[in-house]
């Protein structure tokens, strides 16, 4: 079991498939970083040495943001809403949907926080 | 397909009226496909729908469930104590001679000793391989369908054919030095020969029976039983001074490969070029630090060549590039170059390389390093090329880049004497029931299947 960024990936994964458990990494930024490693379709984490794993690591860390740093970036950004005073950075601080979704009935998933 | 109509069978069993030649249908029916065959799908989807809409059909569908489970499981056993059963009769028939009967009272098998000594006499029959012989001659694997055959048939024989007897005729004439004596022309000779034809008409198979045709000659042969790893799987590093794309991990299967059964052969050869090789970047290990190539010691041979390149993952891609210019220059024996799935060559690889942050571009199998080597024909070496449908290639243009316009070899499928021999190999090998079997329903298998092996041997078990 090995540990990139966060995120545990599964030996027997393949990597395309594994890459994406990071935050920050979907399919399409998994195969870049495949590609432009040289590794084909078909390899598994446990087919990769220390070596190529660093190589990946490093190439997320230097073109991509992921893991607390993305999460970092979105509660910053909610912050920054909130600190503004703006529509939106009120509604983040209540609890309540803020983009134009109806709260007379459902808007469950935003009240979520309220009703914690 | 066979075990849904014994599952069916077992179920209900259906009396079917046998067939009637003056009747109107122009397809003979083949009894075992019933009703429920053709709604095979139709009923598994409505079934599936009935499961998600009624929350009562839920304790009928789990009794269908179990149902169905313990006729799988009876199917199943059927197939084991069936198997078990037939290895038994087989083995007793072994002592029956009479029983090796093919068309016509010909005898089914032939008694040449070895595929060098086959004539025009020996077509429509049997040649056998002993285990031993075949994994000796062919440690690198059999083709799939090679291996389906001799799974079916339970024994390891194939159909000598004229195609095959050409073909290896072909390169013995290139290699023998005597003139024909029939006194007429000699036939054009071709040193570079692609084959292609239908599906399922025989392409690989002959690749290997000429392979091993070819070793019992003590030919060294360069056999590649599946092309299409050499564009997929493992690595790939661009080389920044040749442009091409290395694959250090097909590499070092390729020399291992090589290795398997030419291993005393290589050891006797000497290497022509001494000029070192240049070394590339390591599966998973980076580039070597200061070091951009590898000498090759004077006095080496080409087992030396290619230990290289199996011990040093750098040095892979350079020494299977520099054993295909080596090849060229082995004098002593003659040398064959035999690659299957040979179409997969000329298509993209798996690879792609990435272009913009968010695109990518795929690679041509010409761009990888390996293939580049061993792709052209133009050059004066044997070597044959054999086209598989298995693939998924798609369709090739007639003229392919660097292979001679001539090259293009279309091999037939079975014709009726062929089918045949097939059918009552078949019937040997108690694929057939001996009841069911007449002339009239191996025809009918014959036309129902146009000639195509895979089918005939899919076909022929249910035949009443």
């Amino acid at each position: 079991m090995s540990y990139i960024s966060g995120a545990r990936l599964v030996a027997d994964e393949q990597v395309r498939i594994a890459s994406t458990k990071m935050d920050g990494i979907g399919p399409k930024k998994a195969i870049q970083v495949r590609y432009r490693l040289g590794i084909s379709g078909n390899i598994k984490i446990k087919e990769l040495n220390k070596y190529q794993i660093d190589q990946i690591e490093q190439m997320i860390g230097q073109d991509h943001v992921v893991h607390w740093e993305l999460k970092r970036g979105e509660r910053a950004d909610i912050e920054r809403l909130i600190s503004i005073s703006c529509y939106r950075g009120i509604r983040h601080q209540d609890g309540l949907p803020l983009r134009g979704q109806r709260t007379h009935t459902n808007a469950r998933t935003c009240r979520k926080l309220i009703r914690k | 397909m066979l075990r849904h109509i014994l599952r069916a069978a077992l179920r209900k069993p259906q009396i079917h009226p046998p067939w009637n030649p003056k009747s109107n249908s122009t397809v003979p029916s083949i009894s075992a496909f019933d009703h429920n065959h053709f709604c095979y799908f139709s009923s598994k989807s409505n079934l599936a729908k009935a499961k998600k809409t009624d929350p009562k059909s839920k304790k009928k569908s789990t009794n269908e469930a179990t149902a169905d489970s313990s006729a799988t499981d009876v199917v199943d056993a059927a197939f084991f104590d069936d198997g078990a059963k037939r290895v038994r009769h087989l083995m007793e028939d072994e002592k029956d001679p009479s029983l090796d009967v093919g068309p016509n009272g010909r005898p089914l098998f032939t008694s040449t000793p070895s595929l060098s000594q086959l004539t025009r006499k020996d077509t429509c029959t049997y040649f056998k391989f002993s285990e031993e012989g075949l994994n000796g001659a062919l440690p690198e694997g059999l083709p799939k369908g090679m291996a389906k055959e001799f799974e079916d048939s339970m024994r390891r024989a194939v159909l000598v054919r004229q195609s095959f007897l050409d073909l290896r005729d072909n390169f013995r004439r290139i290699v023998d030095t005597h003139p024909l004596s029939s006194g007429g022309k000699d036939p054009k000779v071709r040193k570079q020969i692609v084959l292609d034809g239908p599906v399922s008409c025989g392409k690989s198979i002959t690749l290997a029976m000429l392979v091993h045709w070819a070793r019992d000659e003590g030919w060294l042969v360069f056999y590649v039983p599946r092309g299409r790893e050499w564009t997929h799987g493992g690595f790939f590093y661009k080389h920044p001074e040749t442009g091409l794309w290395d694959t250090p991990v097909q590499a070092e299967n390729i020399l291992k490969d090589f290795l398997k059964y030419n291993d005393p052969i290589l050891k006797k050869l000497p290497c022509h070029i001494f000029d070192p090789v240049p070394l590339g970047e390591g599966a998973g290990v980076g580039w070597m630090k200061g070091v951009d190539s590898m000498a090759v010691p004077e006095g080496s041979t080409l087992y030396d060549l290619i230990q290289i390149g199996i011990k040093l993952t750098h040095a892979a891609v350079g020494v299977v590039v520099r054993l295909r210019k080596e090849l060229s220059l082995v004098k002593d024996i003659p040398v064959l170059i035999a690659i299957d799935q040979y179409n997969n060559w000329f298509t993209f690889s798996e690879y792609e390389e990435p272009v913009t942050i968010r695109s990518c571009r795929p690679i041509h199998a010409r761009e990888l390093a390996t293939v580049n080597a061993f792709r052209s024909m133009m050059h004066n070496d044997m070597m044959v090329g054999a086209f598989s449908h298995s693939t998924a290639v798609g369709k090739l243009r007639k003229d392919l880049p660097d292979v001679p316009v001539d090259a293009r070899v279309n091999l037939a499928r079975y014709d009726l004497n062929e089918a045949a021999a097939v059918c009552h190999y078949y019937l040997r090998q108690r694929l057939i029931r001996r009841e069911a079997f007449s002339e009239e329903n191996w025809k009918k298998v014959y036309y129902l299947s146009n000639g195509n092996g895979a089918e005939i041997r899919s076909l022929v078990s249910l035949m009443q």
